[in-house]
């Protein structure tokens, strides 16, 4: 008599590694499919739409680019701390304080022409978040303090703080009903693609990939990131500063969601701050790291595929189907593929019928070592 | 020691004559193999009650496997296990502790936020009562533990814990005790109390196993010992008149190295000084140590373990300040072998590859000031990998998927790669086999004669004694004695380092 074990793989083939996320989208959407079907909609009709308003069409595929260019950034910034095994929750706050940092920047150059100015202000709103970031990253490092709680509560005195400026001391009172801040400079504004509503601030996102993709994986810092992130105790014995690395890994995923909150506010948010501008791709972006296992390339595929699920997600409900079911559907793409990922790290073996797995099979069969 | 001999000799004159030995317990055939690899092929093992049995065998020689058989933790994919004369078929270790088999695994399996009396009581069909306290107190003074039921198991120390184990299985009624490697976690003192102990509970009748590769404990404290080698019985025979070497050799099979032999060391100028070095509270702490390690010499640190020993080495690397005191060295390059190795000196998610190059990825040729050279890195490690035999064909898996052998083989090749002026190893050879330890033995020697300085920690004393070129020892977080190569032997040791007696003086 034989039975079937599940078995840890010591390292998942790259095969499985591609097929098994593709395989967990289609069961996304089969999934999305039955739950269309209940609810008594056209399968083929809802597909379709959100194939034209992502992939499927010109107008469509830029709007995945606008948004796929602040989540990139957000996951960017949590993939980063995430290398260093540090939680960064509070991309979400970066961004805001990112805007912020850059409208300051902005009411007070606006003598300045176009490019120095788009120059300053994303300094500006970078340095902004990731001092920002630092205020986990101080107690952190010094006494140990849980920085997803610090990022996760930083998040809400951020997005007050931009409500309580634009509300107050930068409030356009021009403006009727919503409150928005003060326009920046038109020089402020962001250059478009060529003829479409794309923004160059996907170029800045993808800038900022290659750059992070250099520091985690190709430097001599991204090296000793690993080292301290994978053993605090093995860091101190080779003699690497933990502290220091701890602010540097906060500061720099701060700055780069700063920069998201930057081009959100130049961008799409009509050059001026307003509420809702982070529009909680900060949270989205934690997804995405986790999604993507921390591996930049990665993190680059699903944050445009993510964003193409949001932008069908939102072309669903003009086709009448109601906005739950477009969430259902992307939330079930979701966890396919995180239940995808947590078997391909295992596989099916046949084996005599064992009442418990062994624990210790290397002990067990023995290696001569 | 005499008492041993005493009691073994009182054992067997029983067994001999006296009372009718009844056979408790007789594995035959048992094989189970793992994808297609056997791990215990055709085995027998015969245990009567009254007796200690000792299974000897390499890492990976297939005892563990085979102690979960007989705890019912694995099923056999043949053979049969009979208790008393009658077949039992095990699906899970509780099947097995109802037939009287209780096996104190090497991790012990305690609720460290629970009391001793708590954890002996879980699990069974009663709780916490005066009368199971009783009991619980009458177990451990018959065997010499001195445990109160109510201390909470997070304060014991790891002797302790291995006392309640024992106490446990009593407690549930066991007849035949299993222990797998019982004194990989014990200093020399605790692990002759568990001996002791063990021998009590023989004579009562019980049928005692335990695990070890360290042929001294074997030849000491059993009366039978069953050599398992690649799975498969090679000896079993009475302990009595066995050649410990012999044993050694059935052990490793053919393929076993000669015996290194060590030259005296030259010893040059001072390569670490320590001077009234203090540091750290209580048990783990250094009183005020003075010593030197000069280039080209071997000094080793014996001591009951929790004597500063640690301290000592952490201070020696310059991993830990001194509080007080005065610490220079005169090395270019220290090398530390730490005692925890996955805990300290590796990084259990990044490659082996990775962890080979450690202490040399930020400089040429492994990285520009830019750019990691992974090819660089990558034939970096393939060269120490082939060098210190380290016992992988993809560098590219995950340190943490190593053994024992194989994580302590990693960290050496690093380590003393480096050319070290000063290498500092913490129990280099703890839970390795006799090869893999022979090998590592043989590194620190060729380091040493390299020129290094080294300090070796080790509660092996005949691994001091083979080593050292002068053997320190310490208690109470002092150095107590100084011993040069051929003035020490395991009895004087063993009496400084309990802190008994003078040389010359009987203990």
């Amino acid at each position: 008599m034989r039975g079937w074990r599940l078995e840890k793989r010591t390292a998942p083939s790259l095969a499985s590694r591609v097929v098994q996320p593709i395989l967990a989208v289609i069961a996304g959407f089969v999934f999305g499919a039955i739950v269309l079907a209940i609810g008594g909609h056209d399968i083929g009709n809802a597909y379709k739409a959100m194939w034209e308003a992502s992939f499927g069409t010109g107008p469509g595929f830029e709007q995945v680019l606008i948004r796929a260019t602040p989540l990139l950034l957000c996951g960017l910034a949590v993939t980063v701390a995430l290398r260093m095994n540090i939680w960064n929750i509070g991309a979400e706050g970066q961004m805001a304080m990112g805007a912020i940092g850059a409208t300051f920047v902005a009411y007070h150059t606006t003598s300045l022409g176009s490019l120095p100015i788009l120059v300053a202000i994303f300094l500006g709103g970078a340095v902004a978040a990731g001092l920002w970031a630092l205020i986990a990253a101080i107690p952190r490092a010094l006494v140990g303090l849980n920085e997803i709680i610090v990022t996760l509560f930083l998040n809400y005195i951020a997005l007050l703080f931009l409500s309580a400026l634009i509300n107050g001391p930068w409030k356009d009172h021009a403006s009727i009903g919503q409150a928005y801040g003060r326009r920046l400079p038109t020089q402020a504004a962001l250059p478009l693609i060529g003829n479409t509503k794309v923004t160059i601030g996907i170029f800045i996102a993808l800038a900022a990939a290659i750059g992070i993709y250099w520091l985690l994986d190709r430097s001599r810092a991204g090296f000793s990131l690993q080292i301290a992130g994978g053993n605090v105790r093995a860091a101190r014995y080779l003699g690497l500063g933990i502290g220091r690395r701890i602010l540097f890994v906060l500061f720099l995923s701060g700055a780069v969601a700063g920069l998201a909150g930057v081009i959100q506010l130049t961008a799409s948010g009509g050059g001026r701050l307003q509420e809702g501008l982070t529009g909680g791709y900060g949270y989205i972006g934690i997804l995405v790291a986790f999604l993507a296992r921390t591996k930049v390339q990665a993190v680059v595929v699903v944050a445009l595929l993510y964003a193409a699920l949001l932008t069908g997600g939102t072309a669903l409900q003009s086709t009448g189907i109601p906005s739950s079911i477009a969430e259902i559907i992307q939330a079930s793409i979701i966890i396919f593929v995180l239940i995808g990922q947590a078997l391909g790290s295992y596989k099916l073996v046949r084996t005599a019928p064992a009442k418990s797995p062994p624990a210790r099979p290397a002990a067990a069969i023995g290696e001569a070592s | 020691m005499i008492r041993r001999a005493d009691t073994k000799a009182v054992g067997r004159v029983a067994g001999g004559e006296g009372m009718d030995r009844t056979l408790t317990l007789s594995a035959r055939g048992i094989t189970k193999s793992f994808d297609g690899k056997f791990a215990n092929e055709d085995v027998d093992l015969e245990l009567r009650g009254g007796e200690i049995h000792a299974l000897l065998g390499e890492n990976g020689a297939g005892k563990t496997t085979l102690i979960s058989v007989l705890c019912g933790q694995y099923k056999a994919d043949s053979g049969a296990v009979e208790i008393d004369g009658e077949v039992h078929h095990f699906s899970s270790p509780r099947d097995a502790l109802r037939a009287g088999i209780g096996v104190v695994h090497q991790d012990l399996r305690q609720i460290t936020r629970f009391s001793v009396i708590e954890n002996v009581v879980l699990g069974s069909d009663h709780g916490v009562s005066r009368a199971a306290e009783k009991k619980v107190e009458e177990i451990g003074k018959g065997l010499g533990f001195e445990l109160d039921p109510k201390t909470n198991v997070g304060s014991l120390s790891v002797g302790e814990r291995q006392q309640l184990e024992i106490i446990k299985l009593l407690y549930r009624g066991s007849r035949i005790l299993i222990l797998d490697e019982p004194t990989a976690v014990l200093a020399p003192e605790q692990s002759r109390q568990l001996f002791d102990a063990l021998r009590r509970l023989a004579d009562e009748g019980k049928a005692i196993v335990f695990v070890s590769h360290r042929l001294r404990e074997v030849t000491e404290a059993a009366d039978r010992v069953t050599v398992l080698r690649h799975g498969r019985v090679v000896a079993n025979r009475p302990v009595e008149g066995a050649d410990p070497s012999e044993l050694a050799v059935l052990m490793v099979g053919d393929d076993a190295e000669p015996p290194l032999t060590v030259t005296p060391g030259q010893a040059g100028e001072p390569m670490l000084v320590l001077r009234e070095a203090r540091c750290g509270s209580g048990r783990r702490a250094l009183t005020g140590v003075d010593l030197t390690v000069h280039r080209g010499e071997i000094v080793g640190v014996a001591g009951v373990s929790g004597n500063g020993q640690v301290e000592l080495a952490e201070v020696a690397a310059g991993m830990r300040k001194l509080d007080r005191g005065h610490r220079e060295d005169h090395a270019e390059q220290i090398a530390f072998i730490p005692e925890d190795r996955l805990a300290t000196g590796l990084v259990g998610s990044m490659s082996i590859e990775d962890n080979l190059a450690f202490r040399r990825y930020d400089r040429g040729p492994m990285s520009t000031p830019l750019f990691l050279r992974r090819s660089k890195i990558r034939g970096w490690a393939n060269e120490l990998i082939e060098r210190f035999a380290v016992p992988t064909n993809r560098p590219q898996l995950n340190v943490a998927a190593l053994s024992g052998g194989g994580l302590q083989r990693v960290i050496i090749a690093r380590e003393i790669s480096e050319q070290p002026d000063l290498l500092v190893a913490s129990q280099p050879t703890r839970g390795l086999d006799v090869v893999s330890a022979a090998g590592v033995r043989k590194q620190i020697v060729a380091a040493r004669d390299k020129g290094a300085g080294c300090l070796v920690v080790s509660e092996d004393l005949d691994e001091l004694l083979h080593l050292s070129d002068r053997i320190v020892v310490m208690l109470g977080g002092k150095i107590v004695a100084a011993l040069e190569r051929g003035e020490a032997d395991r009895a004087t040791l063993g009496r400084r380092m309990t802190g008994v007696g003078e040389p010359g003086v009987p203990a």
